[in-house]
């Protein structure tokens, strides 16, 4: 039975149909991007293991490219092709692995978030696109803040969120994509606290623009013993966030997009823009910013197709925010891309792989072709 | 062979399927930050709130929310069939005046710029602690799901904006309260 899997896996048939079931999958993807947007989109058919079309459950794009994956690394260790004749298939195959690892990396470990830094202020914080996180903060202490972060793929029904260090548990009532605020007709029951006195968080129509999209959450805080023990609700973008006291200790509650802190700051010294003539429409833009690492401010300028790359970042100028009192903000996209390199490298293996192999084909080809 | 092929199908399913970078608990600390808990409090009942020197008795029902750094203050201004959106603004002088400013609204409702004579025919008045306001009512019959209600209250070096937006319905509903909170502002 072993044996029989691990032949239909490294099956050459395999490889064709997964091609020809990814090309599908761009396409429908690529439809399917007007009517859920891009990121729905990409997280439904290229992100997902298995994707449903009514009750009938289809492959998703990480299980394909997995496949494909195990199909070439299993290729590789047939007997047969270790000659020295198929030396050009070998590196091709070799080529194919390193593409899919990347992807697998890209897929995996990168991330892509903005920072927004008003004109002579800092950031070394990356807030996710899209990723959110629930963050319990206790400000009790004098000198620092402590921050308990939960990240959403903990947010299913039911889950327990715990912490050894914190004095109560949490357990995820509901996760909404894109909610809203509306008052209460009646009165709440005596369950809820915070803002649940007073409103219901609604869900609604995830939009196309996820940038639209307010998440919220509900979830109950239990084990103070306390009065603080109750259902919560919170909503994306509420900045000031509900509170607990629990035991003397203050906590802040906040749903927020999940934040990676940097091991260096970023401060915008000037933002420069020029505007097509006579119109308010911007032809350039550019930041002008000090790289404080290490206390050590190094000065770079970040223009639109010149982003800054620096400690596997990189920061693209990405838009800008002006008041009309006519203070600044620069908004930058920061990407981290650990398989950024290995399309590029893949592409070289599989083009040398391809070049062998015609050379090393061609003294049969002359043959063919004089008899 | 056969034990390479299958280490290579274990490898790449814990690859793909082991990692989500969404599955995180982290525990960090970080320098004290301002969370602006005194404007959290309870918004059960009305309650006098104190920002930037400025003053106001907050109605009942609204929640502070984040908003643009140029803001004062957000709320989130709840009525019966959804939240409108009240945003409090300070700019020095008279910054764009009058006119510039509600044409500037207008246009954010596809209304058309009116002349100033037409703003201040109008417009209401109403007094604050601070002094007189305009208030300017905004309606978009094509798009009845966006319309504005503003005040504008100008002091001696400083003018306040205050915005609320939301529905048609809302606006008729939160009118007498967006009034009544005007009204209230004081230093």
């Amino acid at each position: 039975m072993g044996n029989k899997i691990i032949k239909l896996l490294s099956s050459p048939k395999l490889f064709v149909y997964s091609l020809v079931w990814l090309m599908i999958l761009v396409v429908v993807g690529t439809v399917s991007q007007r009517d859920i947007g891009l990121y729905a989109s990409q997280l439904k058919f290229f992100s997902s293991y298995f994707f449903s079309f009514g009750p009938i459950p289809f492959p998703g794009g990480r299980i394909v490219l997995a496949l494909m994956l195990v199909n070439l690394v299993s290729m590789m260790f047939k007997q047969n092709l270790w000659k020295i004749k198929k030396i050009g298939v070998i590196i091709v195959h070799l080529g194919g692995v390193m593409l899919l690892v990347g992807a697998g990396m890209t897929a995996i470990f990168s991330s892509e978030g903005s920072m927004v830094i008003e004109e002579g202020s800092k950031s070394n914080t990356v807030d996710d696109y899209n990723i959110t996180e629930l963050a319990i903060i206790d400000i009790s202490d004098v000198n620092y803040d402590q921050y308990f972060v939960f990240g959403q793929a903990l947010f299913k029904n039911g889950n327990n969120l715990m912490h050894e260090k914190l004095d109560f548990d949490i357990t995820i009532l509901d996760y909404m994509d894109n909610a809203t605020l509306e008052p209460l007709t009646s009165p709440s029951g005596i369950q809820f606290r915070g803002m649940l006195k007073n409103f219901i968080l609604k869900k609604i129509k995830r939009d196309k623009d996820d940038m639209k999209n307010r998440p919220g959450i509900i979830y109950q805080v239990s084990g103070s013993f306390t009065e603080s023990d109750g259902i919560y609700g919170l909503i994306f973008g509420q900045s000031v966030p509900a509170t607990i006291n629990i035991d003397g200790r203050q906590y802040v509650m906040n749903l927020q997009k999940k934040k990676t802190y940097l091991p260096f700051a970023i401060e915008l010294k000037d933002f420069k823009k020029v505007m097509h003539p006579g119109t308010e429409v911007a032809k350039s833009y550019s930041s002008n910013i000090n790289l404080i690492e290490n206390n050590i401010p190094r000065p770079v300028l970040i223009e639109m197709n010149k982003p800054l790359r620096h400690e596997g970042y990189t920061f693209y100028q990405a838009s800008f925010i002006e008041s009309p009192s006519g203070e600044e903000t620069t908004v930058l996209a920061a990407v981290k891309n650990y398989g950024r390199l290995f399309p590029y490298i893949s592409s070289i293996i599989m083009s040398i792989g391809l070049l062998l192999h015609m050379l090393v084909s061609m003294p049969n080809l002359f043959k063919k072709s004089i008899k | 062979m056969m034990i390479f092929q299958k280490h290579s199908l274990c490898l790449a399913i814990i690859f793909f399927v082991g990692c989500d970078n969404s599955r995180h608990i982290q525990y960090y600390r970080t320098p004290k930050k301002d969370f602006g808990i005194n404007q959290a409090q309870s918004s059960e009942e009305n309650q006098q709130q104190v920002i930037s020197n400025l003053t106001w008795d907050l109605p009942k029902g609204w929640i502070p929310s984040k908003g643009h750094s140029m803001r004062l203050a957000s709320f989130d201004v709840p009525f019966s069939k959804g939240v409108g959106d009240l945003s409090i603004v300070s700019l020095s002088g008279i910054s764009g005046g009058l006119l510039a400013n509600v044409n500037r609204w207008r246009g954010q409702i596809n209304l058309d710029p009116i002349s100033e004579n037409q703003i201040l025919e109008i417009s209401e008045a109403g007094e604050s602690k601070m002094g007189a306001f305009r208030i300017f009512k905004m309606v978009n019959n094509l798009n009845k799901e966006k319309a504005i209600i503003a005040a504008v209250l100008p002091t001696g070096n400083k003018t306040f904006f205050i915005k609320l937006t939301v529905s048609q319905q809302g606006l008729v509903e939160l009118e007498s309260v967006f009034e009544k909170f005007c009204s209230s502002i004081g230093s």
